[in-house]
């Protein structure tokens, strides 16, 4: 176990600054909390055994979120999550409301999913989703424009991530 | 909604409290066999002996085989490909080029976003649906020589019920050179918990298979049926097999003749169904492997794949003798993301597998007879961005394909094919690949290649561009 020490600190440092990041992008294209969880111990033990250095934490996490995303879309690949993402009911929400709305996000193709977590609740702006996700700007914005008529997301007042 | 109400959900999605030390106590745990996610911790920590993974040819076979290598072709010439025309065709239309004298491409218009066409058989086709997504027509065309003839369409109704659900819809189908297109609506993705589609059978004209499914996700579960096309009767498939056993269904992959299947269920694992003795068994207990996935090569000997680690090992075996062989062993996973660019990647068709070395140098391995070929002069660490292969159903080719990662769409940069038979490997580069969406890449026929793409634009013009190397 000793050897292990500087990996369980490396996991426990890294896991407390962007876990929550990790599981949510998961939870958004896979729907069911296990299936979040599983990702999220796949992209940290990647994290430990396969990461490049890192120039700063926001790098790492921009890794953490690109790897999260690959494994997800990797899921999604399989056959029978070839079939709708439906939300898990073992996902604990505080209204009826809050569980409808989020059931019309997991309902968005998954195409879209990613870029508008990335910059509607991360905050990236479309640089940065296309530096994550490996797109390109104006892919990324096209898929922010369609994500968002599917949504029927409307912006706040002053919001500045707007393409 | 709008982003307050997107962020106040999104912070409501909190991992368990117990994740972290969940995976903690993984990274102490001893690695396991890696059949299902929730192993992914004994999956990683292997990873890190992964190194260890040699792929090496594990049983004495044709040395020849072994020694195969594709000549590759590499065209100065590049394509231009075809942009978008504004002005929707009635009815398909092609138009043709042959570039450097060795590509022929076929380029068609389709008439509007309903057409498709069938993976494998050589057929496209054309629906008109009134608004509620109900069929008001229904064409086929086939290919020949440098025209498109239309095909007789001919409909059938069914009506069958399987676990308290009840299925009514309308095949259409063709016959082109002794193969049936089918297609039917089926729920047109309207009801979430059940739908059905048709399956052509190789070498049958006279029946397809109807696949009735339920549920979704870890619910969901299929049940295989026979759907006459003259008489629209349904026959149960597996009536008297004891596939209970593997209940419930995730996938059944059949022999041509039908007279076994490979049942498989993400609970209970893979089975064998042998519709002549009526019995069904599971595939560890047939083998005494660890089955981690398995489908039919030629003459209904299985293909298996066994997963320890990182590595996987390939067997054949055969059903009538219980001979099992070890083709490959030791060949390393390959993961399609920046971490881990080689390994190996198999097909559910053609019996065919790619190994990507570390030095990016690409092996066809023929996963029955543990053939191996490689190309030579070409090596994927000259490729920048992301590539894929895919065999043709027959496993006779094998299509490459290399992104360009800034289009809108797949950006098919450069298309090429190897040849097993003629040993060659035919590489064609692309221009003006981005002034479509190009929405998918596969084989239309044993032969051509197919991209299929919209108008960025406007999603209701639809193209179909084929390829024969």
């Amino acid at each position: 176990m000793k050897e292990q020490d500087p990996l369980l600190r490396r996991f426990e440092t890294s896991y407390s600054a962007h876990g929550a990041a990790v599981y949510r992008l998961a939870m958004v294209y896979l729907g069911r909390p296990a299936d979040a969880e599983d990702v999220t111990q796949e992209v940290f033990l990647k994290l430990l055994y396969k990461a490049p250095p890192f120039a700063d934490g926001e790098h790492e996490k921009r890794w953490l979120l690109r790897v999260t995303a690959n494994l997800c879309r990797d899921q999604l690949k399989g056959f029978w999550r070839r079939h709708t993402v439906a939300l898990d009911e073992s996902c604990p929400l505080r209204s009826e409301e809050d569980r409808a709305l989020l059931e019309t996000i997991l309902a968005l193709p998954e195409t879209y999913k990613g870029p508008i977590h990335l910059h509607y609740y991360e905050g990236y702006s479309v640089a940065e989703v296309a530096e994550i996700l490996k797109l390109s700007q104006s892919a990324v914005k096209m898929r922010l424009k369609r994500g968002r008529e599917l949504l029927k997301l409307e912006l706040d007042a002053g919001w500045e991530g707007s393409v | 909604m709008n982003t307050r109400d997107y962020r106040n959900v999104m912070e409501q999605l909190t991992p368990a409290p117990d994740l972290e030390g969940r995976i903690k106590a993984g990274l102490t745990q001893q690695p396991r066999r890696q059949a299902h996610p929730r192993r992914l911790v004994g999956k990683v920590l292997v990873a890190a002996v992964a190194i260890a993974c040699t792929f090496m040819v594990a049983m004495a076979v044709s040395p020849q085989l072994r020694a195969a290598v594709l000549t590759l072709f590499h065209l100065e010439e590049t394509e231009q490909v075809p942009g978008p025309v504004s002005e929707l065709p009635e009815e398909p239309e092609m138009t043709q080029n042959t570039i450097a004298q060795q590509v022929e491409a076929q380029y068609i218009r389709l008439p509007n976003a309903g057409s498709g066409y069938n993976y494998g058989i050589g057929t496209l086709f054309q629906v008109e649906r009134t608004d509620d997504g109900s069929i008001l027509s229904f064409h086929y065309w086939a290919i020949e020589e440098h025209e498109l003839v239309p095909l007789e369409t001919r409909t059938t109704a069914f009506s069958t019920t399987w676990e308290g659900v009840t299925y009514t819809d309308t095949v259409y189908w063709c016959e082109y050179e002794g193969a049936i297109s089918c297609y039917n609506n089926g729920t047109a993705g309207y009801a979430l918990d059940y739908d059905c589609n048709t399956i052509a059978i190789p070498g049958s004209t006279d029946s397809v298979i109807l696949r009735l499914s339920q549920g979704s996700q870890m619910d969901y579960r299929e049940y295989p049926m026979l759907l006459n096309l003259e008489t629209g009767a349904v026959t149960d498939l597996l009536d008297g097999t004891d596939w209970e056993k593997a209940a419930p269904l995730t996938n059944v992959r059949w022999t041509n003749d039908l007279s076994a299947a490979i049942l498989s269920s993400d609970r209970m694992g893979w089975f064998y169904c042998d519709r002549a003795n009526k019995t069904t068994t599971s595939l560890d207990e047939l083998t005494g492997l660890e089955v981690f996935s398995a489908w039919f090569g030629q003459d209904g000997t299985l293909i298996l794949l066994t997963r320890y680690g990182d590595c996987y090992d390939v067997w054949t075996w055969q059903p009538n003798s219980g001979t099992l062989k070890r083709t490959f062993s030791q060949l390393p996973v390959y993961q399609n993301n920046e971490e881990n660019t080689h390994g190996f990647q198999f097909f559910f068709g053609g019996g065919r597998g790619i190994y990507v070395a570390e030095d990016g140098t690409v092996s066809v391995l023929d996963l029955a007879t543990g053939g191996t070929t490689t190309v030579d002069g070409f090596s994927l660490s000259q490729w920048e961005g992301t590539t894929s292969f895919i065999a043709n159903p027959s496993g006779t080719k094998v299509l490459f394909a290399s992104y360009d990662g800034t289009a809108d769409g797949l950006g098919i940069s450069s298309l090429g094919v190897m040849d097993l038979e003629a040993s060659t490997f035919i590489l064609l580069d692309r221009e003006n690949y981005d002034a479509l969406y190009e929405g998918s890449l596969g084989w239309f026929d044993g032969d051509r290649v197919a991209v299929t793409a919209h108008g960025k634009d406007d999603y209701t013009e639809t193209y179909l561009y084929l390829y024969r190397f």
